[in-house]
C-alpha cells in the first residue's frame, strides 16, 4: 500500500527525469507490472515536458509544479499541478496515424501518449491551477475459469438420494453443487448421502454450500451425511471443526444403515 | 543517460544510440542526427537497438530529420527498434512512415 507522497520541482527540463523516477517508484509500490510502470513514466514525462515547455513561457526556473502519487484501491493516482497558462490536454485532437510525408507534423504525440498510456485522464482548472489527474490500474489477479464439477445423483428411494460430486469444489462451482443439493431437497429427497470419494479438494465456499444444505435438510426434518471422505477433505473438516457437527460415515453402506435406523 | 556514436559507410552515415531519449536528451539526439546531414550525408541509418525509452520529444526529432532528409532526396532509415520503441512508433502511427531494417548492414545496403 502506497502512502501519499508529493514532490515539488522547478519547471525546468532537467527535473523531468527526477519526477519520472519519483513516479516509477510509486508505481512499483502499487504493484504495477513493468509495462504499466513504463507507461506511467512516459505519461508523466509527456505531461511534465508540456509544463516545462509551455506553461510558464521562458520563466520555468522561477516557477514550480507539484506531482502527487497515491493509491486508490489497486490504482495508482498521479496528480500533476501547475500554476501556468490554462491548458486542457483532454480536449486536444489526436494526431493522424500513418500520415503521408506532406501531412507529417513533428509533434502532437505527447498528449496522445498520455491518453493512450493511462486508464483514465481528467483535467480541472482550480483557481489559477491546472490539475491533471492520471490513473493507472495495477494488474488484477487472474480469475480462474470454473473447475469442472460433475454431479452424479442416484435416487435410492422417494426420500433418500445419494449425490456424488466428481472434481474439486471451490468458489467457482460451489454454487452449482449447492443448487443441485437444494433441488434434491425440494424434490422430496430429505435424506441426502453426499459421497465425497472423488473430491480431493474442498474450499471454504464448498464447506459453506454443504453446511447451508445440511441446515435446510435439518429444517425439513431430514439430514445430510457425508461418506467416503478423501484424507485431504477429512483433514480439512477436522480443522474447521465440522467433523463434530456433521455426520461423517466411512461408506455409503454405513449411511444407508444410518437412515434405516432413523425411519 | 544517452550515448551516441556515428560512423561512415560510403555515402551512408550510421548513428548508434544507447539509453533514453526524452525531453532532456532529445536536443542532443536531434543534433547527432542532423550533423551528418549538414556534412553532406543524405542517407542516414539510425540504430535503435539499444534505446530502451523514447518519448514524443525523441519522435519529434526523428520526424524533423526524416522530413529534412527526404527534402534533400535522402532518407532516414531505422534499425531494429527495441520492443518499447517499436510500440511507441506504432501508437504514434509512425511505424509505416519509416523504413525499418533488422540489421545495420541491411539498412546500409538498402540505399
Amino acid at each position: 500500500m502506497l502512502t501519499e507522497r508529493r514532490i515539488r520541482v522547478a519547471a525546468v527540463v532537467e527535473n523531468v527525469p527526477v519526477v519520472c523516477e519519483f513516479v516509477v517508484e510509486a508505481a512499483r509500490d502499487v504493484g504495477l507490472d513493468e509495462r504499466g510502470i513504463h507507461y506511467c513514466r512516459l505519461a508523466v514525462d509527456e505531461a511534465c515536458t508540456n509544463i516545462v515547455e509551455h506553461a510558464y513561457g521562458y520563466d520555468g526556473a522561477n516557477n514550480t509544479f507539484d506531482v502527487t502519487c497515491c493509491q486508490d484501491d489497486d490504482q495508482l493516482v498521479i496528480t500533476i499541478e501547475d500554476t501556468g497558462a490554462e491548458f486542457d490536454p483532454t480536449t486536444q485532437p489526436d494526431p493522424k496515424p500513418n500520415p503521408a510525408i506532406d501531412e507529417l507534423k513533428p509533434g502532437g504525440w505527447g498528449v496522445f501518449f498520455i491518453k493512450k498510456m493511462m486508464d483514465h485522464v481528467t483535467y480541472r482548472r482550480v483557481d489559477d491551477h491546472n490539475v491533471l489527474t492520471l490513473r493507472k490500474q495495477a494488474p488484477r489477479p487472474t480469475v480462474h475459469a470454473p473447475a469442472p464439477l460433475a454431479i452424479n445423483m442416484h435416487a435410492i428411494s422417494a426420500q433418500l438420494v445419494m449425490i456424488a460430486p466428481d472434481g474439486q469444489i471451490d468458489i467457482s462451482n460451489a454454487r452449482s453443487l449447492e443448487h443441485a443439493l437444494l433441488q434434491a431437497l425440494s424434490g422430496g429427497h430429505r435424506q441426502i448421502i453426499l459421497n465425497l470419494d472423488r473430491v480431493n479438494y474442498l474450499s471454504s465456499a464448498g464447506i459453506k454450500a454443504i453446511v447451508t444444505v445440511w441446515q435446510r435438510a435439518r429444517d425439513s426434518k431430514g439430514d445430510l451425511v457425508l461418506v467416503s471422505l478423501t484424507p485431504r477433505v477429512s483433514e480439512l473438516l477436522n480443522i474447521v471443526g465440522l467433523d463434530l457437527v456433521l455426520t461423517i460415515l466411512p461408506t455409503p453402506e454405513a449411511a444407508l444403515d444410518h437412515f434405516k435406523t432413523r425411519r | 543517460m544517452m550515448e551516441i556514436s556515428t560512423s561512415e559507410h560510403g555515402s551512408v552515415a550510421v548513428i548508434e544510440v544507447k539509453g533514453r531519449v526524452d525531453s532532456a536528451t532529445a536536443p542532443q539526439f536531434g543534433e547527432a542526427l542532423s550533423t551528418p546531414m549538414s556534412g553532406g550525408f543524405r542517407h542516414l541509418v539510425l540504430d535503435l537497438q539499444q534505446v530502451d525509452y523514447m518519448s514524443s520529444a525523441g519522435l519529434r526529432e526523428l520526424v524533423n530529420v526524416y522530413k529534412r532528409a527526404n527534402k534533400n532526396a535522402g532518407d532516414l532509415r531505422l534499425v531494429q527498434p527495441s520492443e518499447r520503441v517499436q510500440e511507441i512508433l506504432e501508437i504514434a502511427g509512425l511505424d509505416t512512415v519509416f523504413q525499418i531494417f533488422p540489421t545495420q548492414m541491411d539498412a546500409i545496403g538498402s540505399f
